[in-house]
C-alpha cells in the first residue's frame, strides 16, 4: 500500500509550515499551540486513518469487453472490502487516455461490485497503466493506495457505420450487408481436406467421403464457405481507412448479433470470427489497432474478386 | 468538487455555512468588531442559500462585488485614520468578509479549502484576541464542524453519492472523531515540554507581548479598565515566619498609588507622608519605636520588582548576597534587578503599631486628597452623599473612614478578576449590580474619602492569610494579590483600610446551578488558557503521586478500580458494537462446541472438520447455520 499526499493535503501541509513559522516568530501562546496542536493530529491521525480504512482490502477488475469509439462503456469492478471500509475507489489509469477512469462506493462492505464507467474515447488499444483501489477517507488530506489486478488493455474498435452514418459519414449497413450477399453464391470449390474437429457437417463432401472412407470436407476458396466474407486492404488513406474500419465493425456487429461468422481478410489477418471460431474480441481488437499502409505496402491475401473490398474506393461504383 | 450525490452537497453546503457562522462568532469574540459590523455579516452568511440563486444575474454579481470593494475600502480608511493599532481588528473584519463572500460566490470547487484555512487562520488570530469562555465555546463547536466538513468534502470528491443514511453516519463518525482529537490534543497539551516564556522574533524585534491569560499578580499600577482572560495561580511568591512565632501580617505592600485620572491609579512623585528610611548597602532603618520581633522574609519570585514589607515596617536588612534595593518615597523598596535572577532573603523588623485618633488636617496632604474633577463619575459623588447620611458631623477622621469603607464592602458584590460579567468601569461598578474584583473596592473608596476630604492612597501588594498553624510560615502566592487603601491619620500616619469585603479571592459563591457550570468551565478554560511551567509541574507532580495515593487510600482505590472497570466494559462494549451481528452469532457457536478458526482455515473447512468429528447434533446445525448466514453475509451480501 501506498500514501501520498492529495491537492488538499499538500495545500494543508503549506498552511501548516506557515503557522509553525507565524507560531515561532510570535510569542509563545497557550491557544496558539493548542490549536497548532490540533492541526497537527487532525494531519497525523489523517494518515493512520487512511492507511487503515485500505489495510487489508483487496479487489479487481473484471475484464472491460471492447467498446465502440465515441460511444463509452462500463467495466465491472470488485472491491473485496471485507469489514466496513468507507469511501473506497477503483481507479483505472489508462495509458494515453486521458484522466483516470473511477467509481466510488461511500460504504464498502463484504465483496462489493461496482461499474466502472469508461468515457467516449477515440478508437485505439489502451494499455492498463495501474489499477487500484484507493481512499482519501477520512479528512482527504492522504490517499491511501493499493494496486489490483486489471486486464492488459482497454480495446476501443471503431464506431460501426451505424454510427458514423450518424454523425453523417456516407454508406449504411443495410446495403453494406446487402452487397455480401451469401457467401456461398460467390465461392468456388478449390479443394478437399481431412475433416476437423469443429467443421461443420453441411461442409462434408459425403460423395468424397464415401470414396475415402473417411470423413472429407469440401474448401471453397476464399474461405469456408460459411458466413460472410470481407476484405480489408489497409493501403489507403487516414479517412479511407477509418471508413474501412467502421464498415468491418459494422458487419461484425450484425453478424455477431445473428449469431454468423465472418471471415476477414487483411494485411497480417485471415480468419474466419464468431461461433466456433475465433473469439469476436480479437477482431475488434484487429480493427481498433489497425493503421494505414502505403500504397505499395503488402496486400491483403488473395480471396475470390466477388468477396466485398473495403475500404471502397471514392469514386467506385 | 466532482459529482457527489445532492444530499451530500447539500449538507456539506450546510456544514460551510456553520463554518462561516463559526468564523463571525471567532471574530465577535474578540470585540474587534461591533454589531453593525457583524450583523449583516451573519445576515448574508445565513440568506447565502438563496443569495446564490441570484448571483446567475450579472447585476447581482456586480453589485455584491462593488459592495465588497466598499466595504474593503471603508476598512483601509478605518486603518489610516484609526492607526496601525486597528490593523489586527480590521484584518480580522476582512477576514470574516472574505469568508462571507467565499460562501457565497466562489465555485464549489475552491470554497472548501479556501473556507477552511480562512476559518482556521481567523481561529488563530483571535485566540490573540479573546481569551474569555465564549471563545473556547465557539472553538467546541468548530472542531466537530471542521472534522465533518472535511470528511465530506473527502467523499464528495471521492465521487460517492450520497444516500439518504450516509450523511448522518459520516457526521456521526466526525462528532466522535473530532472528540478523539480534541481529547488528545489536551492531553498532550499538557505534557508537551516548551518554554512558555518565548517571546519569538517578533517578542525581540517589536517588543510584541505573549496573548495569554493575565496572572493575577503584583502590579505597580491600576488600570481597571483592563479587560481579557485572568488566571489564579497558585505560584509562591514569597514566605515569612516571625521570629517569635507569631502570625506575620497579612498586607504586604508593594507600591503606593496616589493619582486617580478616571481609569486607574499610578504612583506619584514628590514627597509622600511616610517616615523616611536611611541607610544603604544592604540595611535601611527609619526612625519608628520597635515592636521587638523580626520577620524572615524569602523573596521566592526571582522577577519580583519590588522588596514587599508590612506598613509597620522599620527596618530591613537584605541576607542574600549580590542583591540591591531602593527605598522610595512611598516607604516601598524596588529591587534593583540584575543579570541574575535568584530568590532574595531579607529580614524586617516591625514597629509598634500606632493608634488612630485626632481630628483631620488637611494641610499638607496635597497628592493624597488631589482628585481632578473631570475623573470622578457623578456615581461616586451620588455614593458618598449617600455614605455620609446617619454620619454624625465633626465624627472623627477614622470613624468615617471606618463607616465608609464597611459600607462598600457591604454593598457591592465580590468577583474575582476576569469573571464574566463583571463592571469594566467604576461608573459601572458605583451603578450597583455588575460586582468586581478588590482593585474597583479600593478605588471606590479611595475616591469617596478623597471627595470627603480624607488624605489617603491605594496600596498594591498581597494579602495572604495562608499561614502554617505548626510553623508559622506564611505562603503569599500570585493569586493573594491585592489592593487596598492606606489613610493618613493626623495622629498616627498611614492606616491600612480594606474595602474588599472579608472572604473575597476564594471562590465565588455561584448563584444556582447554571451559575455553579458556568464558574467551573471558566476555571478549566482559564487553566487551559494561563497553562504555564509551574501548572505543568503540579500536574506531573499530582500524577506521580497517584500510585502511592492510591495505595494508601481504600477510597481511592476503590474510586480507581471502578473507573477501570468501566474502561474495560466500555472497550468490550465497543467491541461488541463494531462486530456484526452474524460474527458475534457465528463466534458463539465455535464456542459452544469448544473450536477455533486455524490460522489459515476458512469457516466452511472448519465446517467440514466440525462435521468429521462427533460433536452433538444441535450445536453442529448451530454452526451450520451461523457459518451460512456468515458467508452470506460476508462475502456476497
Amino acid at each position: 500500500m501506498s500514501l501520498r499526499p492529495t491537492g488538499l493535503g499538500v495545500r494543508t501541509a503549506l498552511f501548516f509550515f506557515l503557522l509553525v513559522a507565524a507560531f515561532f516568530a510570535a510569542p509563545y501562546a497557550n491557544l496558539f499551540f493548542l490549536l497548532l496542536l490540533f492541526l497537527t493530529i487532525l494531519g497525523a491521525f489523517d494518515l493512520l486513518a487512511a492507511r487503515a480504512n485500505l489495510a487489508g482490502a483487496s479487489g479487481r477488475v473484471e475484464e472491460i469487453q471492447p467498446m465502440p469509439a465515441g460511444a463509452g462503456g462500463a467495466g465491472l469492478a470488485v472491491v473485496a472490502a471485507g469489514r466496513r471500509r468507507w469511501a473506497v475507489a477503483v481507479e483505472v489509469e489508462l495509458e494515453g487516455a486521458l484522466g483516470t477512469l473511477r467509481a466510488a462506493l461511500g460504504l464498502a462492505e463484504g465483496e462489493a461490485k461496482l461499474a466502472l464507467p469508461v468515457p467516449p474515447l477515440p478508437r485505439g488499444l489502451y494499455r492498463v497503466r495501474a489499477a487500484r483501489i484507493a481512499s482519501t477517507w477520512p479528512l482527504g488530506l492522504w490517499k491511501a493506495r493499493r494496486a489490483i489486478a486489471a486486464p492488459a488493455e482497454v480495446v476501443v474498435y471503431p464506431a460501426p457505420l451505424a454510427l458514423a452514418t450518424s454523425r453523417g459519414a456516407g454508406g449504411g449497413v443495410g446495403e453494406l450487408y446487402d452487397m455480401l450477399g451469401s457467401a456461398h453464391g460467390f465461392l468456388q470449390p478449390s479443394e478437399l481436406r481431412e475433416y476437423r474437429p469443429g467443421d461443420e457437417l453441411r461442409l462434408v463432401h459425403w460423395k468424397a467421403s464415401a470414396r475415402r472412407g473417411t470423413l472429407v470436407i469440401k474448401e471453397w476458396e476464399g474461405g469456408t464457405g460459411s458466413g460472410h466474407e470481407v476484405v480489408l486492404d489497409l493501403r489507403a488513406t487516414g479517412e479511407e481507412l477509418e471508413e474501412g474500419l467502421s464498415a468491418v465493425s459494422a458487419l461484425a456487429h450484425a453478424a455477431k448479433e445473428q449469431k454468423e461468422v465472418l471471415t476477414v481478410h487483411s494485411q497480417g489477418l485471415s480468419a474466419t470470427f464468431g461461433g466456433s471460431h475465433r473469439p469476436w474480441r480479437e477482431l475488434f481488437r484487429f480493427l481498433a489497432a489497425a493503421s494505414p499502409l502505403p500504397e505499395g505496402g503488402p496486400p491483403p491475401p488473395p480471396v475470390s474478386p466477388a468477396v466485398l473490398r473495403l475500404p471502397r474506393r471514392k469514386g467506385a461504383a | 468538487m466532482s459529482s457527489g450525490g445532492e444530499g451530500m452537497r447539500r449538507a456539506l453546503r450546510a456544514c460551510m455555512i456553520s463554518l462561516v457562522l463559526a468564523s463571525l462568532l471567532f471574530v465577535r469574540t474578540t470585540e474587534a468588531a461591533r454589531w453593525l459590523w457583524l450583523g449583516p455579516l451573519f445576515g448574508l452568511t445565513l440568506a447565502s442559500p438563496w443569495l446564490l440563486r441570484l448571483a446567475r444575474f450579472v447585476s447581482v454579481r456586480l453589485l455584491w462585488n462593488l459592495s465588497v470593494l466598499g466595504t474593503f475600502a471603508l476598512l483601509v480608511r478605518h486603518v489610516t485614520y484609526a492607526g496601525v493599532a486597528f490593523l489586527l481588528e480590521d484584518g480580522l473584519l476582512l477576514a470574516a468578509l472574505c469568508q462571507v463572500h467565499l460562501v457565497n460566490n466562489l465555485s464549489d470547487a475552491q470554497k472548501p479549502d479556501l473556507l477552511f484555512f480562512n476559518s482556521f487562520l481567523i481561529a488563530v488570530v483571535t485566540s490573540f484576541l479573546s481569551l474569555d469562555l465564549g471563545y473556547s465555546l465557539v472553538l467546541l463547536v468548530y472542531a466537530p464542524l471542521l472534522v465533518v466538513s472535511m470528511q465530506l468534502l473527502a467523499l464528495s470528491r471521492a465521487g460517492v453519492e450520497g444516500t439518504p443514511s450516509l450523511v448522518p453516519a459520516i457526521v456521526r463518525s466526525g462528532l466522535v472523531r473530532s472528540a478523539g482529537v480534541l481529547a488528545l490534543t489536551l492531553a498532550l497539551f499538557l505534557v508537551v515540554p516548551r518554554d512558555f516564556g518565548r517571546r519569538g522574533l517578533l517578542g525581540e524585534t517589536l517588543g510584541l507581548k505573549a496573548p495569554g491569560a493575565l496572572e493575577v499578580a503584583f502590579s505597580d499600577r491600576i488600570d481597571l479598565e483592563q479587560s481579557g482572560q485572568v488566571t489564579q495561580s497558585s505560584r509562591i511568591v514569597m514566605t515569612a515566619r516571625s521570629s517569635d512565632g507569631s502570625a506575620p501580617p497579612l498586607y504586604w505592600r508593594g507600591a503606593a498609588l496616589d493619582v486617580f485620572d478616571g481609569q486607574g491609579w499610578r504612583a506619584a512623585r514628590g514627597v509622600h507622608q511616610d517616615a523616611a528610611w536611611c541607610g544603604g548597602r544592604g540595611l535601611w532603618t527609619r526612625t519608628l519605636p520597635s515592636a521587638g520581633r523580626t520577620m524572615d522574609v524569602y523573596l521566592v519570585d526571582p522577577d519580583a520588582p519590588r522588596l514587599f514589607t508590612p506598613l509597620d515596617a522599620r527596618r530591613l536588612e537584605l541576607r542574600s548576597p549580590d542583591v540591591d534595593a531602593a527605598p522610595q518615597p512611598d516607604g516601598n523598596f524596588r529591587r534593583i534587578l540584575t543579570g541574575q535572577r535568584r530568590p532574595v532573603r531579607y529580614t524586617v523588623e516591625m514597629a509598634k503599631p500606632a493608634t488612630p485618633g485626632g481630628r483631620r488636617d488637611p494641610a499638607g496632604v496635597g497628592v493624597h486628597i488631589a482628585l481632578d474633577a473631570r475623573a470622578v463619575p457623578q456615581e461616586a459623588y451620588d455614593l458618598r452623599h449617600e455614605l455620609k447620611r446617619g454620619i454624625a458631623p465633626g465624627a472623627p477622621q477614622h470613624v468615617v473612614a471606618e463607616r465608609f469603607r464597611s459600607a462598600i464592602a457591604a454593598r457591592f458584590p465580590y468577583l474575582v478578576p476576569g469573571a464574566s460579567g463583571g463592571a469594566r468601569s467604576l461608573a459601572e461598578f458605583l451603578r450597583g449590580g455588575a460586582g468586581a474584583h478588590c482593585e474597583y473596592f479600593a478605588t471606590a473608596l479611595a475616591v469617596t474619602l478623597r471627595l470627603e476630604g480624607i488624605p489617603c492612597r491605594v496600596v498594591t501588594g498581597y494579602r495572604s492569610d495562608e499561614t502554617n498553624a505548626q510553623d508559622g510560615l506564611l505562603t503569599v502566592r500570585a493569586q493573594h494579590a491585592h489592593a487596598w487603601v492606606e489613610v493618613l491619620d493626623p495622629e498616627a500616619g498611614w492606616m491600612t483600610l480594606d474595602a474588599t469585603p472579608a472572604g473575597a479571592g476564594g471562590a465565588v459563591q455561584a448563584r444556582g446551578f447554571l451559575d455553579s457550570v458556568r464558574q467551573t468551565a471558566e476555571r478549566i478554560w482559564a487553566a487551559v488558557a494561563g497553562f504555564n511551567t509551574e501548572a505543568r509541574e503540579t500536574l506531573f507532580a499530582w500524577f506521580g503521586a497517584l500510585p502511592g495515593r492510591i495505595a494508601r487510600s481504600p477510597g481511592d482505590a476503590a474510586l480507581f478500580s471502578v473507573a477501570l472497570a468501566l474502561v474495560v466494559v466500555a472497550g468490550r462494549l465497543r467491541r461488541r458494537r463494531r462486530e456484526e451481528p452474524h460474527g458475534r452469532a457465528y463466534r458463539k457457536a465455535l464456542r459452544r462446541l469448544k473450536l477455533e478458526l486455524g490460522p489459515t482455515e476458512t469457516p466452511r473447512e472448519l465446517l467440514a472438520r466440525a462435521r468429521r468429528t462427533a460433536y452433538p447434533a444441535e450445536g453442529l446445525r448451530e454452526l451450520e447455520v451461523a457459518t451460512a448466514v456468515h458467508e452470506q453475509a460476508r462475502y456476497v451480501g
